[in-house]
């Protein structure tokens, strides 16, 4: 096993000198300022349009808003269902005088991965996976590769390690820059803002009997963590098409299709039951968290982490038959 | 040769850190999500602050149903909207307009509001002009029939909460104003024999009552407003107001703040 | 080089490949011993590739054994590759690497190879300076260079060439002749594959000529001229009874269209030239026979066909086609 060491480290090595990881710090330290200045914005008009700053009115006046459009006959059933479960949970928020959206730096950050679980960290992980596999067939190297005395799966392990690592410096590297660009804007403070967990959705209703309340850097760092697993499928994932495709452009653009699909599907499969066992349906694991409506009813955390453990699992399995048995032209 | 030195180290320290960090964060979170802990949160009830009615904006909260929503005016601004421009003309004013209300509230809902959701609890006690309509999704629902024995009885209990309703705002805040919109008839062409109107007419008139009550509470009478000639001052429902019909509210809301504004 | 049959570096036992039913490689068995440069010739197609990526288990034979010192390719992959350094085609390397990091990232796949060993192949090769320099930057001789580097790394016991010569100037190939012959003097054993028998016949001790995934030929160099020394080349008149008589006589072949290798003798359906591979005992009684039969000799001449002629023929001209 020790000589995996150096393989790991010569992966690592690689991805950092294609400077994959600088063109991921350049996405985020691009789009964060952009998404802060926006934020900014949004509470600064709703501050304009409701004329007060005290959380509570703007919050109440947001629940009345739902209920409101609730009560339109033509409103969607599954809007409704939606709408109804944000009422009630803002409304427990408001009850218990606990401010979901307290501006500081650490209250954007967390919203801001929360939001980017669905589509933006799985793209960011695409970017460094999606061709680990093929860009070595791409350049030729494969043949230097799988001619060393070193097992072919412990060259694919080496890779699968590197994909790891990076994956967790990448949602690590977010969250930090999330934080110190946000910051500047909302202050650095609001680690231990109240934050609330423990919703659970049933139907249209939601149940509160397990609410508690948690200091918001525990909420982020499980968030996090949720994050992670998420990221981690979506690597393993596109290293398995990244062996499969030997074009790293075809590769990316499978990966690319499907991580859209999964967002579209997510958005619209309420009424397609066995869509649930699609991985993209289930990535935003986040969502158990924050006590929001999962896209199909029934799914829960457990379920969602078998779907995706499946999934990784099963992807893993294929990457290493393959390459472990395919020739090399 | 001469990065990779420093570089390995760092990065290998660095995003093992990071994992180590986030499979904590994992278990930590499915943990915390499968096996939660009993809440032992208890409601909070915000308590009576008089300093925030102290900072010096015009606050006009708008409380009830349909009416005060607005619901029927293409620029969904409603009377509250058009009173709260009104008031913003004036000399060195300035104004918010907070609007709770929500369609189809009954008094029973406005009164659960009230006394329970913070956020409108807050704004009672900033508000120095509290619009209000309520009582006519008690008395009947647009389209069914009206059947005066019911809606005898359902009078009264929405009359009780009337009265309710306005000492809570009164506890809440000692010195608002509370402008009271009574009730119009909308359906007169579907209420040949008058019941309807004779029932609109006796709440209106328990409702004053209750208004004399209390000093802060006026009545803003709303039924001759849409006469005979109603509907053209009603949308497309037939029922809610339009945007002249709301103008034509705030007017009459205008005159007394107006005169408020004055002494 | 029979002294050394004892210690084969390289054994290649009637080894075939079947891709989608068809059989790319049909049997090819040759062995390479220790300190000897070993050409691999055939045309382009011919399966020489093939027969490379199996040697370094990028492909898995259908049949056969594939031996490195005694260790089973497929087998024992990790004992077995790390005996052999290769360049399979092109000198690939990682274009966004300097060099030495290059390097550095090879090491890190075999055992026991140090800095000191990094530097010592550098110096081997003759990298010099631009050892710090991004890849991409480098001209092919410096990727070849490097390549050759990466492949010396781990102290093989055989080194794999493919088409070495690919891409390199006439001074460059000279240059890579006398390195080679170096590295062989130093006890390596070096195979190098070529489609053109020229460039290869003064680095190999000895070849092997493949032909549509089967080995035709194998032996030293002179060895296989031996027989082509048996080249005759006859002019007479008339041509088509001649070559009826010849055929028919034993230990006489006609060989079709040699003419091409020259264009010298203008095909002339009366007068033009013929060529038998015979034995030079032979011909004699051959002159006997013809004259017998009223054929007209003008000139017999035992002429060998140059070594690029005579790859054509073995390979019937595939190089061209």
């Amino acid at each position: 096993m020790n000589s995996l060491l150096p393989l790991v480290r010569n992966e690592m090595l690689k991805l950092w000198k294609k400077k994959r990881f600088f063109v991921i710090i350049g996405i985020i330290a691009v789009l964060i300022p952009i998404f802060t200045y926006a934020q900014l914005r949004v509470s600064l008009d709703r501050q304009e349009q409701i004329g007060t700053s005290d959380w509570r009115v703007s919050l109440q006046q947001r629940i009345n808003d739902y209920a409101n459009r609730m009560s339109s006959p033509r409103v969607i059933e599954e809007w409704r269902k939606w709408m109804s479960v944000e009422v009630q949970r803002l409304q427990y928020y408001l009850d218990h005088d606990v401010n979901p959206e307290e501006p500081s730096g650490v209250t954007f950050t967390r919203e801001f991965v929360k939001n980017a679980v669905g589509l933006f960290v799985p793209l960011l992980v695409m970017v460094i996976a999606s061709d680990l596999v093929s860009s070595e067939h791409a350049q030729g190297t494969i043949k230097l590769l799988l001619t060393r005395p070193v097992s072919r799966w412990k060259v694919l392990l080496s890779k699968y390690l590197a994909m790891l690592l990076y994956v967790s410096l990448i949602v690590t590297a977010l969250a930090a820059l999330c934080y110190i660009i946000s910051g500047a804007v909302f202050g650095y403070g609001g680690w231990h803002a109240p934050t609330l967990i423990g919703f659970q959705v049933a139907g249209a209703d939601i149940d509160t009997s397990n609410v508690n309340m948690i200091a918001q850097w525990r909420f982020i760092l499980m968030e996090l963590g949720l994050v992670f697993y998420t990221g981690v499928l979506v690597g393993c994932i596109a290293l398995m098409v990244s062996v499969i495709v030997r074009s790293t452009a075809a590769g990316m653009g499978i990966m690319l299709a499907t991580l859209i699909a999964g967002t579209i599907l997510s958005n619209m499969v309420s009424s397609w039951e066995s869509a649930k066992y699609f991985f993209m349906v289930n990535m935003d694991l986040v969502r158990y968290l924050s006590g929001d409506i999962p896209p199909i009813e029934g799914m829960n955390l457990s379920f969602s982490l078998w779907v995706l453990t499946v999934w990784a699992a099963a992807s893993i399995i294929v990457s290493f038959s393959v390459f472990t048995r395919r020739d090399v032209y | 040769m001469k990065t990779s030195r420093w570089l390995w180290p760092l990065l290998a320290i660095s995003s093992l850190a990071a994992c180590l960090l986030l499979i904590s964060g994992l278990i930590y979170g499915i943990s915390t999500i499968l096996y939660p802990a009993e809440s032992n949160l208890q409601r909070v009830n915000v308590e009576r602050d008089d300093q925030l009615n102290e900072d010096g904006v015009w606050t006009i909260l708008a409380l009830g149903d349909s009416i005060t929503k607005g619901t029927g005016d293409a620029t969904s601004k409603g009377y509250a909207g058009q009173v709260r421009d009104a008031v913003d003309a004036w000399d060195d004013t300035e104004v918010r307009l907070i609007n709770m209300a929500v369609n189809g509230y009954t008094t029973e809902q406005l009164h659960t509001q009230i006394e329970q959701q913070n956020g409108v609890i807050v704004s009672i006690q900033q508000a120095d002009a509290i619009l209000l309509s309520i009582g006519v999704n008690d008395l009947y629902t647009p389209g069914e029939e009206v059947l005066p024995e019911d809606v005898a009885d359902s009078m009264t209990q929405a009359l009780s909460r009337i009265e309710d309703i306005v000492q809570a705002l009164t506890e809440l805040n000692t010195d608002v104003r509370i402008l009271y919109t009574g009730l119009y008839h909308p359906l007169r062409e579907i209420d040949p024999d008058g019941e309807l109107a004779a029932l609109l007419r006796e709440w209106n008139y328990q409702v004053m009552q209750v208004a004399d009550a209390y000093p802060q509470v006026v009545f803003v009478p709303t039924y001759d407003l849409f006469g005979d000639n109603g509907t053209r001052y009603l949308s497309g429902d037939h029922y809610h107001p339009n945007e002249e019909g709301y103008k034509r509210i705030a007017a009459r809301i205008m005159q007394v703040l107006e005169e408020d504004w004055h002494e | 080089m029979s002294s050394s049959k004892a210690s084969a570096v390289l054994k290649v036992q009637n080894v075939k490949k079947k891709i989608k039913n068809k059989w790319i490689i049909q049997g090819v068995s040759f062995a390479i011993y220790e300190g000897e440069v070993f050409g691999f010739l055939g045309p382009n197609g011919s399966g020489k590739t093939t027969t490379i990526r199996m040697l370094v288990d990028l492909i898995r034979p259908t049949e056969g054994t594939i031996e490195v010192c005694g260790k089973q390719v497929q087998k024992e992959h990790d004992a077995a590759l790390q005996q052999i350094g290769s360049i399979v085609e092109n000198p690939e390397l990682y274009p966004y690497l300097t060099g030495w990091e290059n390097l550095e990232h090879f090491a890190g796949m075999l055992p026991g190879v140090t800095y000191d060993r990094i530097r010592e192949v550098t110096d081997i090769v003759g990298m010099g300076a631009r050892m710090h320099d991004k890849v991409r930057t480098y001209s092919l001789g410096m990727r070849q260079r490097l390549g050759i580097a990466q492949a010396l790394l781990g102290n093989p016991k055989l080194l794999i060439l493919d088409e070495p010569t690919n891409g390199l100037d006439p001074q460059g190939i000279k240059e890579l002749r006398a390195f080679i012959r170096k590295l062989a003097d130093g006890g390596l054993s070096i195979f190098i594959s070529s489609h053109l028998l020229s460039e290869v016949q003064m680095m190999c001790d000895r070849v092997a000529i493949i032909r549509r995934g089967a080995v035709i030929a194998e032996g030293r160099v002179s060895e296989l001229l031996q027989d082509a020394m048996n080249r005759i080349q006859w002019r007479l008149h008339p041509r088509d009874q001649a070559q009826e008589l010849l055929t028919r006589m034993d230990g006489v072949e006609l060989i079709e269209d040699a003419g091409r290798e020259d264009d010298l003798h203008p095909v002339d359906d009366e007068w033009s030239y013929i060529w038998t591979q015979m034995e030079p005992e032979l011909v004699p009684q051959a002159v006997a026979e013809l004259t017998k039969h009223g054929v007209s000799i003008y000139g017999v001449e035992v002429k060998p066909p140059s070594l690029e002629t005579l790859f054509l023929t073995l390979t019937e001209g595939e190089s061209i086609e």
